[in-house]
């Protein structure tokens, strides 16, 4: 299938309603990348989710946008409260996948004699990879139950960081409505093994450097300066929230069978939001969601710990505070402006990052003068960036923004690039330092795999979707 | 990208797909099986020291394919098993019976190459062609 596109602008693609469609698609990216993107099915599965029952506003994709199943990677799409639907695909299987940034008191200077140790540490400390998990940590059935209820605030109260941390958590680190009544049992045995897990893939573990500022004023609101140490985590709810994903796909597929939804494409499978199968979902992935916050909030403690230990000093002298932890998997509930009208929209953000402006009611009151932080990670060879929410992006993508670099080699072609090669060797002498519990992983994630997400970030900023802040050097990866 | 075993392994800008072609649905899922497998734990050596039956069921074929494999995903990771053989003993349209066998991972013979999140429904395929059976599903990684 051909998908016609119409250029609006340097960063801004449109593309025209037809045949089953019911709303046009809009693609953020830039002509080079438009050019890959066609050798790709990205703008067959935009087309796609714009078919869905109760759509408002274009079917969208971010710069990062790549093909991914259902709903492309990177797309942004809402759905009216009484016409539209909840589509499982729309969220995807690693429900509230998300970044955590945490700032230091350290400076790169300071910690570079002992980053091997760090590093070292961080990955005996963290589980990662397949069948990893701490020896220390069980979990009962009716503790997970109250994880799935209370998201961070579960793993504060259990010890595992302070209450300050929520402040800067997106939805101060919970989702409600969950109800653990709505999870299956393989869901909660899945979940049981895995909290406080880094995962495999290309999630991660990041210490950093602050390499560039572009905003002197946010960076400083944000506690951000040149040299600093900051700490990157990106995971999100593991086992849990895949079998959730999948539990409810067959929920769906069933469901769309029922109320007459023509899919063209299985895994977009989808109810209406007023029906008991979508209440049960959007109840069962709160459950998801706040798994995978209480997640990176055990995860925050054991690095704080690790610092200790390595480093002998406490937390007072650490500071290794949470800048912001965003979604980047997730649908959501939200009021937003459309035709001069306030509505209430689903959104359901696949691979998207919300990125509220600057005064929204629910950024955090320390920054509500720059906007929502909006946390970019690029690939383990080259940089990550900070960024904060748009007026522009309200307006116009329901606030959201990218999320990451995306991928544009298949990981075959990744194995293939990488023969000849010791990645991990190569990064060493560019002093960024890998730890990963298997070499497959490293090969596969190399950076040659990501566009380089200085031009995702580049189009990001053009259309006004996004303010830049920051830009984070790789110093030391953790990965599964 | 051949694996051999009746099985493909295709490329996806960020997961990986299984292609397969049989004379029979039953002989299709069990080389799609074998390709989840190859997927998951590359050509690791793998001994068929335990035997368990899987039991599917789904609303129609091409969903009872994506419901066999994360069967299989769900059994060898809760148990932390490399699947060695699938023996198919019933296959309908809507469920399916099988005997698995396979060893515990050790990561002395073992190599885990990808974790798989789920197998997904995204262009996923079932069909009796002229020439036999042909499936294709999409895995999330």
């Amino acid at each position: 299938m051909t998908v016609k596109t119409q250029q609006i602008d340097q960063c801004r693609w449109r593309i025209p309603r037809e045949g089953a469609m019911r709303t046009d698609g809009l693609i953020f990216a830039s002509p080079k990348m438009m050019e890959d993107l066609r050798r790709e099915q990205a703008l067959e599965q935009v087309c796609n989710v714009a078919t869905l029952p109760g759509i408002v506003g274009p079917s969208m994709a971010m710069p990062d946008i790549h093909w991914g199943y259902g709903f492309p990677i990177g797309g942004v799409a809402a759905y009216s409260v009484d016409e539209g639907v909840i589509s499982p695909g729309g969220v995807g299987y690693d429900i509230n996948c998300g970044v955590r940034l945490l700032r230091s008191n350290l400076t790169a200077e300071e910690i570079r004699p002992n980053l091997g140790r760090l590093a070292d540490a961080l990955f005996l400390n963290i589980p990662s990879g397949v069948g990893s998990h701490r020896s220390d940590f069980k979990l009962s059935v009716n503790t997970e139950k109250q994880v799935l209820l209370k998201g961070a605030g579960w793993a504060v109260q259990q010890g595992f960081g302070g209450t300050t941390d929520l402040e800067y958590i997106e939805g101060h680190g919970v989702i409600s409505g969950a109800d653990p009544e709505m999870v299956s049992e393989r869901a909660l045995e899945r979940g049981r093994a895995q909290l406080g897990t880094l995962g495999s893939g290309n999630h991660f573990l990041e210490i950093q450097q602050v390499e560039v500022i572009y905003d002197e004023e946010a960076a400083g609101v944000l506690g951000l300066h040149p040299g600093q140490i900051t700490v990157s985590i990106h995971t999100g709810s593991r086992g849990f929230g895949y079998q959730v994903c999948d539990d409810y796909l067959k929920v769906m597929l069933k469901a769309a069978r029922k109320y007459g939804i023509i899919l063209p494409d299985r895994q977009l499978c989808c109810a209406p939001l007023q029906s008991d199968e979508a209440r049960n979902y959007l109840a069962a992935m709160a459950c998801a969601a706040n798994f995978a916050f209480a997640n990176r909030q055990m995860i925050t403690a054991w690095v704080r710990e690790t610092f200790e230990q390595v480093l002998g000093k406490g937390p007072d002298e650490l500071r290794l505070g949470v800048i912001y932890d965003v979604c980047h998997n997730i649908a959501k509930w939200e009021d937003h402006t459309v035709s001069g009208k306030r509505r209430r929209l689903c959104v359901h953000r696949k691979g998207a990052t919300r990125a509220f402006p600057p005064g929204h009611a629910e950024i955090p009151a320390a920054y509500r003068k720059i906007g929502q932080p909006v946390l970019i990670p690029g690939d383990m060879g080259r940089y990550s960036y900070v960024l904060t929410g748009t007026a522009g992006a309200y307006s116009e993508t329901f606030g959201s923004t990218c999320h990451g670099a995306g991928r544009v080699m298949s990981r075959h072609a990744a194995k293939k690039a990488a023969r000849g090669h010791d990645i991990i060797g190569e990064l060493a002498a560019r002093g960024i330092l890998v730890r990963a519990a298997g070499r497959a992983t490293v090969v596969e994630e190399m950076s040659a795999a990501y566009k380089d997400v200085a031009d995702v970030v580049d189009v990001v900023q053009q259309a006004g979707i996004g303010h830049l802040v920051a830009r984070l050097k790789p110093m030391a990866v953790v990965k599964g | 990208m051949t694996a051999g075993n009746g099985f493909r392994l295709l490329e996806h800008t960020a997961d990986m797909g299984i292609e397969a072609r049989a004379a029979s649905c039953r002989e299709l899922l069990e080389a799609m099986a074998k390709g989840l497998v190859a997927l998951i734990f590359g050509d690791s050596p793998v001994r068929a020291m335990i035997n368990t039956k899987l039991e599917v069921h789904a609303e129609d074929r091409v969903e009872l394919l994506v419901a066999w494999l994360n069967e299989i995903v769900y059994w060898s990771e809760s148990n932390n098993i490399v699947p060695a053989t699938f023996q198919i003993e019933a296959a309908g349209d809507d469920e399916l019976l099988a005997t698995v066998s396979g060893e515990p991972f050790d990561p002395e013979r073992h190599s885990l190459e990808h974790q798989v999140k789920s197998v997904t429904y995204h262009q996923v395929c079932l069909e009796e062609t002229a020439d036999g059976w042909y499936g294709r599903v999409y895995v999330d990684l």
